[in-house]
C-alpha cells in the first residue's frame, strides 16, 4: 500500500508547494477574498480539501506548525478538514467505477453540502471557540 | 481529471514565479517538497495502518454488519427507488459508517460496492441514477462522529484537547447533510 501511496503523495505536496510558495494562490485570494481575514493557509485549506484529502492534511500540519495545535486557527482548521469531503476525487472515482459519464448535478450537490459545511463550522468555531 | 490538476499546479506555479520574480523559492520548494512529503508519510502511514486494522476487526467481528442492518432500515426512505432488502442499501450504510468514524480509505470499497450494485438497479446505464445521486450527495456531505484521522494528527502534535472540534464536526457535517438532502429532493424532481 505505501507504495502506491508515496509517488502521490510526493507530487500533490510538491505541486501544491509551488503553487503556494510561488505566490499565485496569494494573489488570486487576495483578489477574491479581500474582505474575509482569514489567514492564507486556511482559505488554501477551503480551496484544497474538495481537490484532494492529503494536500489537505498537508496544509493542515502547516497550520499546526505554524500557529500551534490548540490556536484558534488550528481549532478552525480541523472543524473545516473535519467537515468536508473530497468532493471532486469521490465522484470522479464513484461514478467512473461503473462507467457513468453524465453524473448530472451530482457535483454541483456535493460542493454545496460542502459549502454549508464549512459556514456553518466556522460560524459555530467564531460563537464558541474564539 | 485529478493528475491533470497537479501539472497544472506545477505549471502555473512556476509561470507565476517567473514572472513576478519569485524563482528562486521555486528551486527550494521543489528540493524541500521530497523530504516534506516523506515526512508527512511516515507519520501517517503507521495511523493509517493501525485503523485499517481496527476496521477489519469491526468488519470480522460481524459488528460493522449488525450496524449496517440497523441503519439501513434509516435509509430506505430516502431511497424510494431501491426494492426493499436489496444488497445495495447494505453497501451505502457501510460506506457511511466508515465514514462517520472519518475512515475515508476504509469508506471507499464499500462506495464502490454500492455504487455497482446500484448500476444493477439502473435503467439508463450512462445517466447516474436518483439513487446514486442521493448516495453520492449523503457520502460527500458525510456526517462524522470520530474524526479519526484528525484526531491522530492532533494528538501526534500533543494538543491538550484533541477531541476539542469533534463536536462542531458533527453538528456542521448534520447540517450540511439536511441541506443537501433536501436540495437532492428539489433537484430529483426538477431534472
Amino acid at each position: 500500500m505505501g507504495y502506491t501511496i508515496f509517488p502521490n503523495l510526493l507530487a500533490m505536496v510538491l505541486s501544491v508547494n509551488v503553487l503556494i510558495n510561488s505566490g499565485f494562490l496569494k494573489w488570486i485570494v487576495s483578489i477574491l477574498f479581500n474582505t474575509i481575514s482569514l489567514p492564507i493557509e486556511l482559505i488554501s485549506l477551503i480551496a484544497t480539501k474538495p481537490i484532494s484529502g492529503s494536500a489537505a492534511l498537508a496544509l493542515l500540519n502547516t497550520i499546526f506548525n505554524k500557529y500551534g495545535v490548540d490556536s484558534f486557527y488550528s481549532l478552525l482548521a480541523s472543524t473545516i478538514q473535519g467537515c468536508t469531503d473530497t468532493t471532486f476525487y469521490v465522484i470522479a472515482l464513484y461514478y467512473g467505477s461503473v462507467g457513468i459519464k453524465k453524473t448530472r448535478y451530482a457535483l454541483f450537490n456535493s460542493l454545496f453540502g460542502d459549502v454549508v459545511g464549512i459556514l456553518t463550522s466556522i460560524l459555530l468555531c467564531y460563537l464558541w471557540l474564539k | 481529471m485529478v493528475n491533470k490538476l497537479w501539472t497544472y499546479f506545477i505549471i502555473i506555479g512556476i509561470l507565476f514565479a517567473l514572472i513576478s520574480g519569485n524563482s528562486l523559492s521555486i528551486n527550494e520548494t521543489i528540493l524541500k517538497s521530497a523530504t516534506d512529503s516523506l515526512e508527512v508519510f511516515i507519520q501517517l502511514f503507521p495511523v493509517i495502518a493501525l485503523w485499517l486494522g481496527i476496521m477489519n476487526i469491526a468488519t470480522d467481528s460481524g459488528l460493522l454488519d449488525k450496524l449496517s442492518k440497523i441503519l439501513s432500515k434509516v435509509l430506505h426512505p430516502l431511497f424510494p427507488d431501491i426494492p426493499k432488502n436489496h444488497k445495495s442499501l447494505g453497501y451505502i450504510s457501510s460506506n457511511i459508517i466508515a465514514n462517520m468514524f472519518g475512515l475515508g480509505s476504509a469508506a471507499t470499497p464499500f462506495g464502490l460496492k454500492a455504487m455497482s450494485s446500484l448500476q444493477e438497479l439502473n435503467e439508463d446505464k450512462k445517466k447516474a441514477s436518483k439513487s446514486m445521486l442521493t448516495f453520492t450527495a449523503l457520502n460527500t456531505s458525510a456526517i462524522t462522529i470520530i474524526p479519526t484521522t484528525l484526531i491522530a494528527l492532533r494528538m501526534m502534535y500533543k494538543s491538550v484537547d484533541p477531541t476539542k472540534t469533534v463536536f462542531i464536526t458533527l453538528i456542521s457535517t448534520v447540517v450540511a447533510t439536511i441541506f443537501s438532502m433536501i436540495l437532492d429532493r428539489i433537484l430529483s424532481r426538477r431534472f
